[in-house]
Parts: structure tokens; sequence; C-alpha cells
């Protein structure tokens, strides 16, 4: 693969990229911060949101690949029950997720 | 630029150096790593994030040229793997919109739309003052923005220092933080309906679609959600 190919494949990739925000961009013109269409965006942002999170527990790609499903959901399911006991405190429960999920994975992986 | 720009601009700088920067930086060091096995140099990885900062849209270039596919091939599936960005972006504008700011001014901050910082904006706008979210926003979307193209290269020049199992975990941050962010906001009835409609259909869909199943579980769940909440 040469190095002309891989700097071709970027610039494809920056506008596969740009071309959905800038569609955007250009839409959200008709839409209005309290209105129905803004409400329905919302559910299906956050539905694609969460789709993809659930993606990434249960059918990952790359390095994650190689780690366990339940030892992913294990972890998940700690730091949700820790996000509610910390009141909702994101970065004590994100950094405990991960150092959970490193002990499991390291010990029963 | 007036003072207040200023104020609002730094302050979404030092939020995204926060917990954001640190979850996002995390992960596109990872992609630095991918990027080096993949076969791409420290300039070829610089460029991918400043250009094309979107981790999934760059992970699946790496993945079509590993298997050597065709420059076709990528556009395509960057543009599906990318197309959340454009919901994405409808849902945040009027939340920044100002009035008399040229249009323009949109088109360039779309480029630092991604999922960190439209979560942490979707979630938090409502403190933040109309006048003030624009600034806000560009201070954040530009920081994380800068902070992941300096984790794509030490990522890349980092490679193998770092044990696996370690790099796994640091891997494991950014789905966790995204996890907690969207928790934290289930006050909504549309919104709770939706994510976990969406969280249990995507793995279904999966086994039928891998490439759709993401943006057809979404959509589902959000015109369910809408039908049986919102209209």
């Amino acid at each position: 693969m040469s190095d002309t190919y891989i700097y071709f494949a970027i610039v494809l990739t920056a506008i596969a990229t740009y071309l959905p925000r800038f569609l955007g961009v250009f839409s959200s013109d008709f839409v209005d911060e309290d209105g129905k269409i803004f409400k329905f965006i919302s559910c299906v942002s956050y539905g694609i949101l969460a789709a993809l999170i659930s993606r990434i527990f249960i059918h990952p790609v790359g390095a994650l690949e190689q780690t366990s499903t339940a030892i992913r959901l294990l972890a998940a399911s700690a730091t949700i029950v820790v996000l509610f006991i910390s009141k909702k405190n994101i970065l004590f429960s994100s950094l405990f997720g991960v150092i959970f999920f490193g002990i499991l994975n390291l010990y029963f992986n | 630029m007036n003072k207040t720009f200023d104020n609002n601009f730094k302050e979404g700088c030092l939020t995204a150096l926060g917990i954001p920067g640190i979850s996002l930086a995390a992960s596109f060091f990872a992609l630095g790593a991918l990027f080096k096995n993949s076969g791409l140099n420290a300039a070829q990885s610089f460029l991918s994030t400043l250009i094309g900062f979107a981790l999934p849209g760059q992970v699946v270039m790496a993945e079509t040229l590993i298997v050597n596919g065709t420059l076709l091939n990528i556009l395509i599936a960057v543009f599906l793997t990318n197309a959340r960005l454009y919901p994405m972006t409808i849902n945040l504008v009027p939340v920044i919109r100002q009035k008399n700011r040229p249009i323009w001014h949109y088109y360039f901050l779309a480029h630092f739309i991604a999922v960190t910082s439209w979560v942490y904006m979707l979630n938090n706008y409502e403190k933040i003052t109309k006048e003030s979210r624009f600034s806000f926003f560009l201070g954040l979307g530009s920081t994380l923005w800068i902070l992941s193209t300096i984790a794509t290269v030490v990522g890349f020049y980092t490679t193998g220092i770092i044990s696996k199992k370690i790099f796994v975990a640091i891997i494991f941050l950014n789905p966790i933080y995204f996890m907690c962010m969207i928790i934290s906001v289930l006050n909504k009835p549309h919104i709770v309906a939706t994510v976990f409609l969406s969280f249990i259909l995507a793995p279904i869909l999966f086994l039928f679609t891998p490439d759709w199943s993401v943006l057809l579980a979404g959509t589902i769940s959000g015109i369910i959600s809408y039908f049986f909440f919102i209209r």
C-alpha cells in the first residue's frame, strides 16, 4: 500500500465524516429548540448513542474483542451501581469502572 | 472578540481538560497504536485525527486499509459509520444557536461535533446561558480535538511500551464514560425509554445486520419513544 493511497484514504475519510456534520447544520435551520422535531431528533440521537455503547460492550471491535463479554458487562453493571451510590459522580464512577475492569481482566481473562 | 466570549471559551477549554478530555484521549491513544499496526506513519496518523476527527470512522478506515479495501469501500463504510453525526448535529445546533451569528460559524464548529462533546453539551446546556453556549462549545470541542490529535501521535509512538492488559483497560474508559454520562441524564421518560430499548435492540440487530445495527436500533427506538411519549 503506497503512502499516496493512504493519504487519499485519509482525505476521503475526512470528507465522509464532515458530510453528515455539514448536512446536520444545514437541516438544523428548520429545527427549533422547543419544538417537537427537536424532541424527536433527541430521541433518535440518544438511541444511537445507547446502541453504540451497547455494541461496544457486547460486540466490540479491536482490542476489546479479546476480552470476555461477561467481564465487560460485570464491570459496566458495577459502575452503574457505583454511579448511583456516589450520587452520579461521573469522574469517580468512570475511574472505578476502568480499574475494576482492569482487575477483572487481569485475573480472570 | 469580547471578554464574555473569552471567558466562556476558556470555561469550555477547562471543562474539556477534565474527564471528557481524559476519556477521549484514552481512546485516541489506542487509535494511534492501531494506526501503527495498520501501516500508517506518524504524519498520516496525525493528519487523520486533525481532519477526520471521529474515532469510529477512523477505525473503519484503518480496518479497511488492512484488508486492502478500495477507496470507494472506505468512503461508503466511513459515511455509514459516521451517519450518526447527522442527527447529533441537528440536535446540537439549535441549542447553541445565537441570533446574528453568521451561518458559516456553525459549519466551522461542526468539525468539533463528536460523541464526547455532544454528550457533555446536551447534558449541561441548561446550566449555560443561551448567549454563552456557542463560545463554550467552541472551547470544549476544539480542546477535545487538539487533545485527541496529540493522543493519537503519543499512542503511535508508545505502541508496545504499555502492557496489553493496561492498554485494554484504557480503551474501556471511553464507553464507560459515555454510559455514565447517559445514565446521569435519564430523567425524561422519552429518553429513558429510548435508551433502554436501543440498548437491548442493538445487539439483537447486530446478529442480522452488523453494519446497520447501531443506526437502526437508535432510529427504531427513537421513533417508538417519540410516538409513545411525545406525540
